[in-house]
């Protein structure tokens, strides 16, 4: 497919027409830290900085709703209550701006959660709705390790739309339909011979990235070390049990549902859980059957590079986008707990 | 010797009669993380000195039940005095290495210069100034830009409590905090500071990095915040929720908080958090002439009462 080049003072308008027709998640940031959001009309997101969040809430929100409730008791007989039901699934198109490839693969992890065996219809809703243009990353950073996941800082896997950065704008690649239509506009014009530009900038970033350790193949590494606590204490000793790491992280999936009601009227919601936070496996008899956060640990770092590509050929559920190593409080790096897994488990 | 060497050789002699030694390490150029030492190879990981940012005293009331060895700066000693005056750890089953402190960098500072800092390879500081080293550039900035907000208004760079200096005392003047940024920040119209902070948490992502990575935050699990029974807040993320989150944990550390800023540092959004903090600091300093951690022996003003408060004209309300 061919290349269009985008010229950086043309984004704006750009944006301003996606605007008109979709919502759009895209990174801003204040105070030197980028995160996305859906725009309001008129915000110019800031492309520059790798963004601390990751933009699965365009189509796994942090809370939603699933339904609505209402008693209503019969007033000839107070002890007698229906209750109405209503509920809603997003119909409003969306467009993710300015994800990262690791952030489009992060999507398609979730899709096989969502939309496996059990479809989940108010995440495909979104999902369904939703068109994402990544910007390849040029200028990955020392937090970075997609290749040792099976991706690339200019995979196109999971996006409708490549960016690719030139000194003064983008290179433009449709790889998808509901992608190359967004590209039929005069803001748009032809690459002409800047391809070798994007060339060179890929062939650097990828260079920059060729230490990334493998975290591919460590299932029977992790089963051998499963009773091994004192592996786990210490790789988790630093553990403030917050959850930073799985609410930035792309791939992460597990929620919570909870009532929230007022009176008579009522919401039930969904809301992102965290695997690292006590409640996570409380039980409603008391008894917790991860009491620690190495046994906690255990479990998230499992899920990620165990069970999950045991049922998904292999794959794992991280993209190496470096989210968690760069916001953890006691500077855990999921890298060395993976690489002393596979050495040790061996 | 240099600072690093010296604390090798302390922690060295001392390891054998504890459990394990909380120092900072890591190869982060511009951050070092807690490191946990349990043998003396361990050591060999130790970072340098302008490099520990975090509070190590975080990890003490889970690790009560273990003689842990502590290196701790300054800040760091206000909150380990802090803990031992709530009766939430026990001095015995404690051994400080107290360690005067320079200041150390803020990595969100560094990371707001230079726009390749995510790149570093390597951080030196020379006589003022921070040399930040990325595999296209060399950057060098003011130490005074850089360094963490806390260490730019610090009154107290040597440990408060301590079994064993490391190096000389710092000799320290007289620095009144004034409070300038809350003055600037109260000076503000009611809806303006409403605004800032209804925006601050928009972004916030209610992750519980400011409670989790406070020292003296101890309920955890136990936190109203998680509660279900009785269901004071909701699990949704909405402004409202996220906003009573935030004033109920500078409540509960009102008179307790030492400053040291590891709530606004853990913060994954960037947000002004400790700002309220000092704001409710503030308060107590003014009504109760109370500062958290300086002392074992005063008692916390909302740990006691007295009949007739000297600055709460009660009777007149």
């Amino acid at each position: 497919m061919s290349l269009v080049f985008l010229a950086r003072e043309n984004l704006p308008a750009w944006i301003g027409r996606l605007y008109q027709d979709m919502a759009v998640f895209a990174p801003m940031t204040i105070n030197g830290v980028a995160a996305f959001r859906a725009l309001g009309q008129d915000e110019i997101p800031d492309l520059s900085r790798i963004p601390a969040s990751s933009p699965k809430a365009a189509v796994f929100p942090q809370t939603e709703t699933l339904f609505t409730f209402t008693s209503r008791k019969h007033a000839d007989d107070l002890s007698q209550v229906d209750i109405d039901l209503s509920y809603h699934l997003a119909e409003v198109p969306r467009v993710i701006l300015g994800a990262r490839p690791c952030d489009a693969r992060g999507l398609k992890l979730m899709d096989p959660v969502f939309g496996g065996k059990v479809k989940d219809p108010y995440y495909l809703a979104r999902r369904e709705r939703t068109i994402i243009v990544s910007q390849a990353c040029a200028m990955p950073d020392r937090a970075c390790f997609c290749p040792g996941t099976g991706g690339g800082p200019y995979d196109p896997a999971g996006s409708d739309l490549l960016l690719l950065p030139v000194a003064d704008g983008w290179l433009a690649q449709g790889l998808t339909e509901a992608g190359e239509k967004l590209l039929a506009q005069d803001l748009f014009t032809p690459a002409g011979d800047r391809e070798p530009e994007a060339q060179s900038l890929k062939d650097k970033a990828e260079a920059y990235l060729a230490q990334a350790p493998d975290m591919r193949g460590a299932e029977q590494a992790f089963e051998n070390l499963f009773k091994d606590e004192a592996f786990w204490d210490q790789a988790t000793a630093g553990c403030v049990r917050c959850r930073i790491c799985a609410y930035l992280c792309p791939a992460c999936t597990c929620f919570n549902i909870t009532d929230e009601e007022s009176g008579l009227k009522g919401e039930r919601i969904r809301t992102w859980d965290h695997c690292m936070s006590y409640m996570f496996t409380q039980e409603a008899s008391g008894h917790n059957p991860r009491m620690q956060k190495a046994f906690r640990m255990r479990n998230r770092i499992g899920h990620k590079f165990c069970y999950y590509p045991q049922l998904h050929g292999g794959t794992v559920s991280c993209t190496g986008c470096g989210r968690c190593v760069r916001a953890c409080p006691s500077g855990i790096d999921i890298r060395r707990i993976v690489e002393s897994m596979k050495r040790k488990g061996a | 010797m240099s600072t690093i060497d010296l604390l090798r050789e302390a922690i060295r002699a001392k390891l054998p009669d504890l459990d394990m030694v909380l120092a900072w390490g890591g190869d982060d150029p511009l951050r070092a993380s807690p490191l946990f030492i349990r043998t003396e190879s361990d050591l060999e990981n130790l970072a340098a000195p302008h490099l520990y940012v975090s509070n190590l005293a975080v990890n003490l009331y889970s690790l009560r039940s273990k003689k842990i060895g502590l290196v701790v700066k300054g800040c760091d000693s206000r909150s380990v005095i802090q803990l031992l005056k709530e009766g939430l750890i026990a001095r015995p089953s404690l051994y400080i290495f107290g360690l005067p402190c320079e200041g150390v960098v803020d990595a969100a500072k560094i990371n707001r210069e230079i726009p390749d800092a995510g790149r570093a390879t390597g951080l030196a500081v020379r006589s003022g100034r921070v040399m930040v080293q990325t595999p296209e550039n060399e950057h060098i900035l003011d130490l005074d830009a850089v360094l963490a907000d806390r260490c730019l208004r610090c009154r107290y760079p040597n440990p408060l409590i301590y079994d064993q200096l490391i190096g000389e005392a710092i000799p320290v003047g007289e620095i009144p905090d004034l409070y300038q940024d809350l003055d600037e920040f109260e000076a503000l119209s009611l809806d303006a500071r409403h605004d800032f902070w209804m925006e601050t948490m928009r972004r916030c992502v209610r992750c519980y990095a400011c409670r989790n990575a406070c020292p003296l935050c101890v309920c955890k699990a136990h936190c109203v915040a998680d509660s279900r029974e009785p269901h004071w807040l909701t699990l949704e993320t909405n402004v409202s929720q996220k906003w009573f989150f935030q004033v109920l944990h500078s409540m509960h550390l009102a008179g307790r908080c030492t400053e040291c800023g590891e709530c606004e540092r853990a913060c994954p959004m960037g947000l002004p958090i400790l700002l309220m903090r000092r704001k409710l600091n503030r308060e107590i300093r003014e009504l109760f002439g109370y500062e958290a951690g300086l002392d074992l022996m005063t008692t916390p003003p909302l740990s006691t009462f007295s009949i007739e408060e000297e600055n709460i004209a009660e009777r007149e309300l």
